[in-house]
């Protein structure tokens, strides 16, 4: 999976090389299908498709990168597709970039939607990102929709479905930044609920023990829960902060950023797991 | 000698009525006292098992700050942590398209 990732990245900075040398340098070419994909009598395409879902330029002159890297025969070695456009697919090569905005637009509403429902998210936090997507990303990718409708020539296409994928990032910074700033939030959280409890916990552990119970248990569980909670909130210190700082402008350079935060944060969940078990066993114990 | 057992009779019924009327007086001093310190050693035994216990005793809920509504709280937010970071694995491991 590794693999394929970052191949498809190395297939994404190469795209956007075609696709900015296509829209500097050959403003008549446009849409076409990728490689492998036939075209029918006439020169028509029979099919746009791709194998990452994203239905741009970049994506289409990435497909057979991506095929070619994952595949061993050498990163960068297979041909881009060269989509060209034409009059004949123009109408079709249209309509997958507004299907691309769309897809875009819900998604970012369904990123607000989970900001939303984070009830876990500082204030701060939720401001930026509410900021970030209901007052940058959404009505910009809305900006690109007319454009598009109104486009009559595939330089313009072009434009629109580069600014799409390059200015705004919806996929590979915006939606994991949200996720994964939702994810430190909700740890820090349940670190203090956990930290909350620690001097109850105490207490109980010495109420059994001074009515003679055996607390050897539950006082070893509540070391390790002590432990397990100090190491979560090691690992989630500034995640937040750290991937809310990530921009489009700097993908795919940031995503070793992304990558580094998820372990992190994979670890702290683990931890808060461990330190919720201990919690539990604590209880049976001293009852 | 009319005199003399005049004289005795008086005495001895004196000292009956001494005698009897201190037995009465410690009986009822023991009466009364006595109901007192059992509603006092009744008092003690029922607190003395939750204010203070001791060996053997129930224990007074030693888990007051741990309860099971306490762990089911935490235990949601882990399940909403859990839903969560399964979406930003999603992200990261199939992004949808690398834009």
């Amino acid at each position: 999976m590794r693999r394929t990732i970052t191949s498809r990245w190395a297939a994404g900075a190469l795209a956007a090389g075609v696709v900015t040398g296509l829209v500097v340098t050959l403003p008549g070419v446009a849409f076409a299908a990728p490689s492998g994909t036939r075209t029918a009598g006439g020169g028509r395409t029979t099919a746009i498709t791709t194998t990452t879902g994203v239905a741009t330029a970049a994506a289409l002159t990435t497909t057979s990168v991506v095929t070619s890297t994952t595949t061993g025969s050498g990163s960068g070695s297979g041909q881009p597709s060269r989509p060209t456009c034409t009059a004949a697919v123009f109408g079709q090569a249209q309509q997958r970039v507004e299907a691309d905005l769309s897809a875009r637009v819900t998604q970012l509403n369904s990123l607000l939607s989970a900001v939303d429902a984070a009830t876990q998210l500082t204030a701060g936090d939720r401001q930026t990102l509410q900021d970030d997507i209901s007052t940058t990303e959404l009505p910009g990718i809305e900006a690109l929709q007319p454009q598009v409708q109104q486009a009559t020539t595939c330089a313009q296409l072009f434009k629109a479905a580069h600014a799409m994928v390059f200015n705004f990032r919806v996929f590979v910074v915006m939606t994991p930044q949200t996720h994964m700033t939702i994810v430190a939030d909700t740890e820090t959280f349940v670190e203090g609920q956990i930290v909350n409890l620690e001097p109850a916990i105490a207490q109980a552990i010495q109420n059994a023990q001074a009515h003679g119970k055996d607390v050897s248990g539950a006082q070893a569980a509540f070391t390790d829960l002590k432990n397990q909670v100090s190491a979560a909130q090691a690992a989630t210190a500034g995640q937040a902060a750290q991937v809310l700082a990530q921009t489009p402008a700097g993908f795919p350079g940031n995503w070793p950023v992304f990558l580094s935060a998820r372990t992190n944060l994979v670890n702290a969940h683990n931890d808060l797991h461990a330190a919720f078990t201990d919690a539990k066993q604590i209880r049976s114990d001293l009852q | 000698m009319t005199t003399r057992k005049l004289t005795m009779t008086a005495l001895a019924a004196g000292f009956a009525v001494t005698l009897a009327a201190c037995g009465a007086g410690t009986a009822s001093h023991v009466v009364k006292g006595a109901t007192p310190p059992s509603k006092a050693a009744a008092s003690t035994t029922a607190v003395s098992p939750t204010a203070t216990g001791g060996p053997g005793s129930p224990t007074t809920t030693p888990s007051n700050g741990l309860t099971q509504h306490t762990l089911d709280q935490v235990a949601a937010e882990l399940g909403s942590l859990d839903t969560s970071l399964n979406a930003a694995n999603s992200d990261l491991n199939n992004p949808q398209g690398d834009s």
